[in-house]
């Protein structure tokens, strides 16, 4: 059986998943707020002195905000903002996927375990 | 190999499927369809047969992917024309197609939770057991074989699922995606018992830090 690999590249998945992950979290904290206490969108635009198609489109896509920006999320929806860099561990695996690029690769064990279906 | 293989595996295929007793299929099509008793077989060769391939995305940890991928050739090449078209995207998104579809297919192997209220839907229930996930500018249309184990069949532009943008005047192609991977499903003969019925999001996905 062949399995295939997606693959964009270790620099820009990195950006793309930070800008994603940055994304999930406001929207984690957003989402959170709404079900406890009666904050909307709205709300939030109001708090923040901007129209609501902003935050709209900072929630729903995945924007590059400004760190400020994010900061003024965090301060409307009264969260604190952790942030840590940390030595990446997995340099080597990074590398091979690199290596690898875009591709198909063959798996061999479930090809042979198929083939033995078939011949019983 | 693999064409010898393919061929012999859909003799058999054609064999059980004529020998079959219906079974509560999954999808309206497949009611009075002859069932295919695949249970005996490992899910794996039963992918191979129904030719669904693992998709993977890089893993950043921790441990293991917690939920899979899988999609036919014809998806495959579609990821391979969006990696290679790499276009910025039309819904003010800063991130290209192929990084979107990176964040998505991430998002849903690391087992973090996808949000599907009214105003973040990352993942939605269509009728017949067909989901989407999106992300601004995708749209990935499928069936989960399993509890987190997705079937990916279609993608395809928001725009041109929705008949906007440059498709504005088309119809939304969302009833025809729909009875297409129904159809699909019950070809491939996965409707009977690699289909999960549900429509609420846990009844086919389980969230990593819940459990």
């Amino acid at each position: 059986m062949t399995s295939y690999l997606f693959e964009i590249g270790s620099k820009r998945r990195k950006t793309a998943r930070f800008i994603g992950q940055v994304r999930d979290e406001i929207v984690r904290a957003f989402v959170q707020e709404k079900t406890s206490s009666s904050i909307n969108q709205d709300i939030l635009a109001a708090k923040l002195d901007v129209n609501k198609s902003v935050v709209s489109r900072d929630l729903n896509n995945y924007t590059n905000m400004t760190l400020s920006k994010v900061a003024d999320y965090a301060w409307a929806l009264n969260y604190d903002i952790v942030f840590k860099m940390k030595k990446n561990s997995v340099a080597v695996s990074e590398y091979i996927y690199d290596m690898r690029g875009s591709n198909i690769e063959t798996r061999y064990e479930v090809e042979s375990e198929a083939e033995a279906l078939v011949e019983a | 190999m693999n064409a010898t293989l393919c061929m012999r595996a859909s003799e058999i295929f054609r064999t059980v499927r004529q020998n079959a007793y219906a079974r509560q299929p999954c999808g309206r099509q497949g009611r009075s369809s002859p069932s295919l008793p695949l249970t005996y077989m490992p899910t794996s060769a039963r992918l191979v047969i129904a030719g669904l391939k693992p998709i993977e995305v890089p893993f950043d940890g921790p441990g293991e992917p917690w939920r899979h991928l899988y999609g036919p050739d014809d998806f495959i090449r579609t990821l391979e024309q969006i990696l290679s078209e790499d276009e910025a995207s039309n819904f003010g998104s800063d991130l290209r197609l192929p990084d979107q579809l990176d964040n998505l297919f991430e998002a849903f192997v690391s087992g973090r939770r996808l949000y599907h209220d009214r105003e973040f839907h990352t993942m939605s229930p269509e009728s017949d057991a067909v989901w989407e996930l999106k992300t601004p500018d995708l749209r990935v249309f499928g069936w989960f074989l399993k509890r987190d184990h997705f079937a990916c069949m279609n993608l395809m532009k928001a725009d041109a699922a929705k008949g906007a943008g440059e498709f504005a005047g088309y119809d939304s192609l969302y009833p025809h995606v729909r009875s297409h991977i129904v159809r699909r499903r019950q070809e491939l003969g996965c409707h009977l018992d690699l289909c999960v019925i549900g429509s609420e999001p846990y009844d086919v996905v389980s969230v990593r830090d819940r459990l």
